[in-house]
Parts: structure tokens; sequence; C-alpha cells
């Protein structure tokens, strides 16, 4: 955390693309190619799912605006927008990342994985148990907005014998 | 995860061609949405693994899996690429990644997670619908999606920098264009069908772009250059609501036009420009939809 760890160090990197509140870009200090930036989360999330809904969703917003930016001004054929999300999954540091790679034919990168052949038992397996968990998903922690409360203040008139109000109601004509 | 398709003989590419050469964009769009397999998945119309749906995104298990569990997430509308899809979609799409990539790891008890987009046959996009990859991983797996270092001069990567610091606006910035987005969606998104095939497209529109982003980035270069004043700005506009974010960066605009009323005066002289550009640039759109119409040809021809 703080100073171990070397993507919150990348917070005052010169490098900076874009900073706010919450996160901030950076081009890569060992890019896999020229113009590969990372996304990182100020608060120290270790992997994904602690980070807040608001923010992920900001930060990819964000990594479109790069890549998109990336096709305008560099020569490059495509991108790839990679979250290495567990140890397992290649995640070298424990602070969430968000990687955009630009990409160009014949770049020496390859991203591509040997798709494999599940039998229909296995598949249908894993189906149903993915299924069992969906009505978690779809649910959003941002709040939406939420109506105008108009209070009206309703005055209560005090009942004094002084009270000139009540006094023009109690006149006899 | 590709469909097998047949192959078309030389002369029936040619008649592709020729159909594809007469098409207006809008009629491109459409002929791809009838030849897009993920549309038709989506639709019901062939047979699918899904897992989550709502009214933004469809969930489907991939029939050649990398890792069993391997999810696509498919965006209702035609998309090709990530650029051409609309900010509140693009958001929510992150949500939904983390939710399905949480969902994964508890039932699975898998070790990790890969989120896994290609924009671009370049970057190993090998269908025409947007989709966003979620892995399951486990240790030692090997599955190849890794990312070497490697080295860059910093000189190269501080002329990017400067290029990209201008395009990414400041938090009020980014707010502004979610504003602007509805007027100029339909430009947006004109221009980006062309940038379906980025291979020839980006070499030869680099130039014509330029002026382009002219129209899109004005506001954009305005707040590049008040970038660092207003960060403090943008923090506060982080911490309030969503309403209100939208309504400051507005003001604080027509302050800066009534303060720097040069100002005004270059917003005119763009105008022209961009008059004097439209011209131009009608020609080159033609140009470049039918040089990319061979390579739309040729895709399909591996689809049907």
């Amino acid at each position: 955390m703080g100073e171990d760890c070397e993507l919150c160090r990348l917070s005052k990197s010169k490098m900076k693309i874009y900073e706010d509140g919450t996160f901030f870009a950076v081009l890569s200090p060992k890019p896999s190619f020229h113009g590969h930036a990372i996304i990182i989360p100020k608060k120290h999330y270790p992997i994904l799912e602690q980070v807040p809904d608001k923010d992920i969703s900001e930060m990819f917003s964000l990594a479109n605006k790069i890549s998109s930016s990336l096709f305008e001004i560099m020569n490059i054929q495509g991108t790839n927008i990679i979250i290495e999300n567990g140890i397992a999954a290649g995640q070298k540091f424990p602070h969430l990342s968000i990687h955009i790679v630009p990409r160009t034919e014949n770049d020496g990168l390859n991203l591509d994985w040997k798709p494999k052949q599940l039998n229909e038992e296995e598949m249908s397996t894993v189906e149903l148990k993915l299924k069992e968990v969906m009505g978690t998903v779809g649910i959003t922690e941002v709040e939406k907005d939420k109506p105008i409360k108009i209070e009206e203040k309703v005055e209560k008139i005090k009942d004094d014998g002084d009270n000139y109000l009540l006094k023009q109601l109690r006149r006899i004509p | 995860m590709a469909e097998e398709g047949q192959q078309m003989t030389p002369e029936q590419v040619r008649e592709m061609q020729e159909k594809l050469s007469k098409m207006s964009p809008e009629e491109l769009r459409e002929f791809q949405k009838k030849n897009c397999i993920f549309c038709h998945i989506i639709s019901g119309k062939v047979q699918s693994k899904k897992i989550y749906e709502d009214d933004k995104v469809v969930a489907i298990l991939d029939i050649n899996p990398a890792n069993p569990g391997h999810i696509l997430v498919l965006t209702k509308e035609h998309y090709s690429i990530m650029p051409q899809i609309p900010e509140n979609t693009v958001k929510y799409l992150g949500i939904i990644a983390k939710q399905l990539s949480r969902s994964v790891l508890k039932t699975l008890k898998v070790e990790g997670t890969t989120i896994f987009i290609a924009n671009g046959t370049a970057a190993g996009q090998r269908a025409q619908h947007f989709i966003m990859h979620i892995i399951p991983r486990a240790e030692g797996d090997k599955l190849g999606i890794e990312l070497k270092p490697g080295n860059i001069s910093e000189k190269d990567q501080m002329i990017l920098l400067d290029a990209l610091r201008k395009k990414i606006a400041s938090p009020a910035g980014l707010n502004e264009e979610d504003n602007d987005r509805g007027s100029q969606e339909k430009d947006i998104e004109e221009e980006k069908t062309r940038g379906e095939k980025e291979e020839q497209l980006i070499k030869e529109g680099l130039d014509n772009e330029k002026e382009e982003e002219n129209q899109e980035s004005d506001d954009g270069e305005k707040q590049g250059q008040e970038y660092d004043g207003e960060k403090k700005r943008g923090l506060e506009h982080e911490l309030g609501g969503a309403d209100i974010e939208i309504e400051k960066p507005k003001k604080v605009q027509e302050a800066e036009i009534k303060e720097n009323p040069k100002r005004i005066n270059k917003k005119k002289f763009g105008k022209k420009d961009k008059k004097i550009s439209k011209g131009r640039n009608k020609e080159s759109k033609e140009k470049k939809e039918r040089a990319d119409l061979n390579d739309i040809a040729d895709l399909l021809a591996g689809r049907i």
C-alpha cells in the first residue's frame, strides 16, 4: 500500500494523461506498444470487485475516450482494453488497473487464446450455475436522482389574545 | 467462437463488392446488421446459451471458450467497436463487467478473471459486433493473454502525451461532451462506420479526420488549456450531484468568454475553416467508402 505499491507511486509520474479525484491515467512506464496507457484508481483497490460502481463506470468511459484518441492521433489499426483481475490473470501488482494497448497488424503482440471444446454436459452445468446468481447482476449502486420534495410550510397561528388575524375572524360584523 | 461459414467464389465476391459500392452508409449499416450472427443471437433467431439479459446488454456463454465459463457480453444495439457506443452504455458495461466477474468468481470458484475488449481486427476482433469477454482464469492456464513490458524512448512518449492530454479534457470537459453528444452523435456515427475498416481508413483518413476533430474538440481544446486551473473545480464536480455537474461547466465557459472577447473571434475563424473543410471531406468520404468496401466484402465472405 502507499509507497510499496508501484502503481500508487505512478500517481507522481510525469506521464499523466488525466487526473481527477478518484482515478488517474498514465502512459505505461514499460509499454507493450507505443501508446500503452493505464488507468489506475487512486484508492488502493486490489481487484475489480471492490471498486465502487460509479468509479468503474467513469474509468471505462475514460478508457473508451483514450482508445478513440489513440485511433485519431496514431497510425494504429486497433486497440485492446484489458483488465487483469487476479494473479492467475496475470495481475502483477495488487492494485486494479485497466490497460489500453494500441495495436497494428503484425506488431508481435499475441493476445489470442486457443479455444477449447467442451461437451454439452459441461456447458450445461456451467450455464445453470451462472444463471442461479444472475439475480445480483444489473442492479447498480449508483443512486438515481431523488425527487425534489417541496415542503409546504403550514404556519400554525398562535392563539394568543393579541393575534390580529384571529381577532378579525372573530369580529362581529 | 467464430461460426464456420462457406467460402465464396471469386465471382461471388466481385458481385458482393459491386452491391456494396452502390450502398449508402445507412444501407451498409442495415446490411451489416442483417448479416451479423450476434444480432441474430440477440433477437433469438439463432440458439445460444443466454445467461443474462436486460435492455442494454446480453450475456451469453462462448461455444468455444478459452476456459469453462467464458462469457461474451454483447450490446443489444449493433455497434462494431467501442468508440461507436454511447457514453451511458459504456459506463453500464463497466458495471456489468464487474458484476459478472464477481458472479463467475463466486460460482465457478476460479482464481481470477480477465476482462478483454478487442477493437479492430488487428486487436483480435473476430466478429463485426462489439464483444466484451469475461474469461475465468486459473493459475498456470497459459492462455496467452499476457502484456509483455517493453521500452519506448521518453521523447516519443512525451510527444504522444501532449497530444493525448489535449484530446482528453478535464472533468468539466468530459461532462460537457456528454451534453453535446446528442447533437453530434449522428456525425460521429457516420464517421465511425467508416472507422470499422481501420487499416486503410486511419492511414488515409488522418489528414481529413484532423479537420473534423476541430469541430468536436473546440471546447475540449479550451479546457485542455485550462486543465491545471480547473483541476480543483473538477474535484467539486465529482463530489456534487449529476445535474449540478452538468450546469457548472457551461457557466464557467460563459464567464471565460466574457472575460476574453478575443476567443470569440477565434471561434468565428474556426467556423469558416469548417465550412471549407466540409466540402473536401465529402469527396474523401466517398473515396474512403469505396476503398473500404473491398475489405467488408472479404470479411463477409468469411462469414456467409
